[in-house]
């Protein structure tokens, strides 16, 4: 009796492993072009509407980075919010497009500029790549954000008084938008902030940039000139020792994601940073003067540099780390080197970071037509 | 086919359930506490180590892998695969398991850091309430997973400026450690603890390989294999971080 039951509960074991392995293969085998399930609890009539699946691509370097998160995407969803990217219609006197900032061929930096002008003057900030910003989760230099969409809300209410609601009626009356809300976001089609964020946000999404020299280095398909080799040595390893923030991570971003205090400027007490950066948004005073580190990728390309633009070049950018360092109470223990000052690189290993960090730079990034001004 | 296999998993559960005979359980909280002078340790709190240097901890945080009860009997439970403790974040600092057999322990084991498959897996790879995923800010391309990060600065010079570093990230295969610690546990029908409590002055000062923190290359390492004495402080808190344990 006990061997039977044995018996019986080995088989059934393999045949659930069995049916479980068969349904794991169904799953791994959908088509990428298969459609979004409707959710069938949901009482909005937009949400039985099923899109176009969009299944992102990047080239990977080896077998990493095959995972994207918040990856709902529809090909018309897209389509529309690069529509929405491009179109003044989101300002408040319709001049000003997100395009007019976030540049794609400046990998969506402003042109050179320290500061961009929106409607009422400059910018506070130095405008940011928006590359890779799928894999960001929190944004804008102080972290204020949790969401490309809320960034997207925000980036237009605080530089440009928008009014979300004036560029949703005005958005309303032109007649070539409404079939592309319904092709997106299904009936009735409505037109709704929340949709207009959406869409924004998952075009953002497809701005993943994984096509630099350093990376076909890592599909073998370019070899690191021996400068490039040195400077990767010196970015990777306690000589430089970039990669503590700059880091290649899981995701091969080039920024952990943290907001730190990189020395930029010196502060006896933390009472006296004067720009106290995601100090304002959490309340502590520990973190005043933390910003976020931002990617090095396509540096070439995102000048001038730090959060309000105040390097130029990268020689300035590395000799800042090298010889420059100003102390305030809390910098980041990562800034190894603060009781001398800096790194103190000497003028080649100085080149060789420097030809290290445009083997980030990703020529076909920035030239991609997906991301042009569809109204040109 | 949805249908297949629920049933097949209906009759597999019925079918284990069935069989095994009815034991008496209880569950068991993991305590994960560090002290500095018996007290718990406040990030960004002034320390004076027992050389009489000042020093803070800013982040700090760490695998432990494989945590295991062995009974009298010398068969194990095992409590859990990964835990990552977060001194920045108190949920991961407790953790709760359910159906613990109520009986008597001898001794409990684990690991410090990954198991080598544990260090294989990709953070693409796991699910994301795994510890090792995307956001964890525990993973390098080239090194693979940092077991203990603790970064901190430290004053070695009495100029109230906290401009030396304390900075240990610690990884690889290699520097993997288990720890089996002889500890007789009751586990009573309700609720049982268990406190991994560290000792953080012991993982600088135990008498036997003592971290200089005033000595700039023992102040600091990223386990860099191609650097010997960065790697060398990396192998000195490993072994150090390893014994700092004591199971209450
Ligand atoms: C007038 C120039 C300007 C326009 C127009 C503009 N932005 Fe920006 N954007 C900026 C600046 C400057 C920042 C940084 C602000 C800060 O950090 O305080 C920024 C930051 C962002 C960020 C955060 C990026 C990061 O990595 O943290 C996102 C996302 C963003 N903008 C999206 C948009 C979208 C979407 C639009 C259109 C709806 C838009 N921006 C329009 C200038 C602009
Ligand atoms: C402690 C963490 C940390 C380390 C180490 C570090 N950085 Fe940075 N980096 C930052 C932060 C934070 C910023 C933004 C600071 C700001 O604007 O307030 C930044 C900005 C930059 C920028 C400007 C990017 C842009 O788009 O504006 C470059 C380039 C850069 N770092 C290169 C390097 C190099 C090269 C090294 C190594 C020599 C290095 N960093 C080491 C944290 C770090």
């Amino acid at each position: 009796m006990k061997l039977k039951i044995e018996k019986l509960l080995s088989s059934l074991v393999k045949v659930s492993l069995a049916t479980v392995l068969l349904f794991l293969l169904g799953i791994a085998g959908c088509k990428p072009d298969k459609n979004i399930e409707p959710d069938p609890n949901s009482n909005d009539p937009d949400s039985l509407y099923v899109g176009t699946p969009y299944s992102l691509q990047r080239p990977s370097p080896s077998n990493r980075f095959r995972r994207f998160p918040d990856s709902t995407f529809t090909v018309e969803g897209i389509r529309l919010g690069r529509m929405l990217f491009w179109d003044p219609i989101v300002s408040a006197d319709s001049t000003l497009s997100c395009g007019s900032c976030h540049k794609p061929e400046f990998a969506f930096s402003d042109e050179g500029k320290q500061f961009s002008m929106n409607l009422s003057g400059p910018t506070k900030r130095n405008t940011p790549s928006l590359q890779n910003s799928i894999w960001m989760r929190q944004l804008f230099w102080d972290g204020r954000q949790p969401s490309l969409e809320a960034a997207s809300h925000d980036a237009l209410l605080d530089e440009q008084h928008f009014n979300a609601a004036q560029a949703v009626s005005k958005i309303e009356k032109r007649t070539d938008y409404v079939p592309l809300f319904k092709k997106a976001f299904g009936r009735p089609g409505t037109i709704t902030e929340d949709k207009i964020f959406r869409a924004i946000g998952m075009f953002m999404r497809t701005m993943i940039s994984t096509n630099s020299n350093y990376d076909k280095s890592l599909r073998g398909l370019y070899t690191l000139s021996d400068a490039e080799q040195r400077g990767l040595a010196i970015f990777s390893t306690e000589k430089g020792d970039c990669f503590h923030c700059h880091t290649d991570g899981p995701y091969l971003t080039f920024t952990n994601n943290e907001f730190l205090n990189n020395a930029l400027d010196s502060a006896a007490t933390l009472a006296d940073v004067k720009d106290i950066g995601l100090g304002k948004v959490t309340g502590s005073t520990d973190d005043y003067g933390k910003f976020k580190v931002p990617s090095v990728r396509n540096l070439s390309y995102t000048y001038p540099y730090m959060r309000d633009g105040r390097f130029e070049t990268l020689e300035q950018v590395v000799n800042f780390y090298s010889d420059s360092l100003r102390y305030s109470p809390n910098i980041s223990p990562n800034m190894k080197k603060i009781n001398q000052g800096g790194l103190h690189l000497t003028a080649q290993e100085k080149s060789d970071l420097i030809a290290f960090l445009k083997t980030l730079d990703d020529a076909s990034f920035v030239s991609d037509t997906a991301f042009s001004n569809p109204f040109k | 086919m949805k249908n297949l296999l629920s049933l097949a998993v209906m009759l597999t559960i019925f079918g284990i359930s069935a069989c095994s005979k009815k034991e008496k359980t209880a569950d068991l909280t993991l305590n994960f506490t560090a002290k500095f002078n018996n007290q718990n340790l406040v990030l960004k709190s002034e320390y004076i180590d027992s050389a009489s240097y000042k020093y803070k901890i800013e982040k700090f945080k760490y695998f432990l892998s494989n945590i295991a009860l062995v009974k009298d009997d010398n068969t194990e439970v095992k409590l859990t695969d990964l835990v990552c403790v977060d001194y920045e974040t108190p949920s991961t600092q407790t953790l709760v398991i359910k159906n613990i057999p109520v009986t008597h322990f001898k001794k409990v084991k684990f690991g410090v850091g990954l198991t080598a498959a544990q260090n294989n897996m990709l953070p693409d790879d796991v699910a994301d309430s795994d510890p090792r995923h995307l956001y964890s800010s525990m993973y390098w391309g080239w090194l693979k997973y940092i077991f203990v990060r603790m970064e901190g600065r430290s004053d070695v010079d009495g100029s109230d400026k906290f401009d030396n570093l304390l900075i240990y990230d610690v990884g690889s295969d290699e520097l993997y450690k288990t720890v089996e610690v002889l500890k007789s546990l009751n586990i009573a029908e309700g609720n049982n603890t268990l406190t991994f409590r560290l000792d953080i002055d012991k993982i600088f000062r135990n008498g036997i390989s003592d971290i200089d923190i005033s000595n700039y290359e023992e102040s600091y390492t990223h386990s860099d294999k191609t650097n010997s004495k960065n790697y060398d402080t990396a192998i000195k808190f490993a072994e150090n971080f390893s014994k700092a344990f004591t199971i209450e």
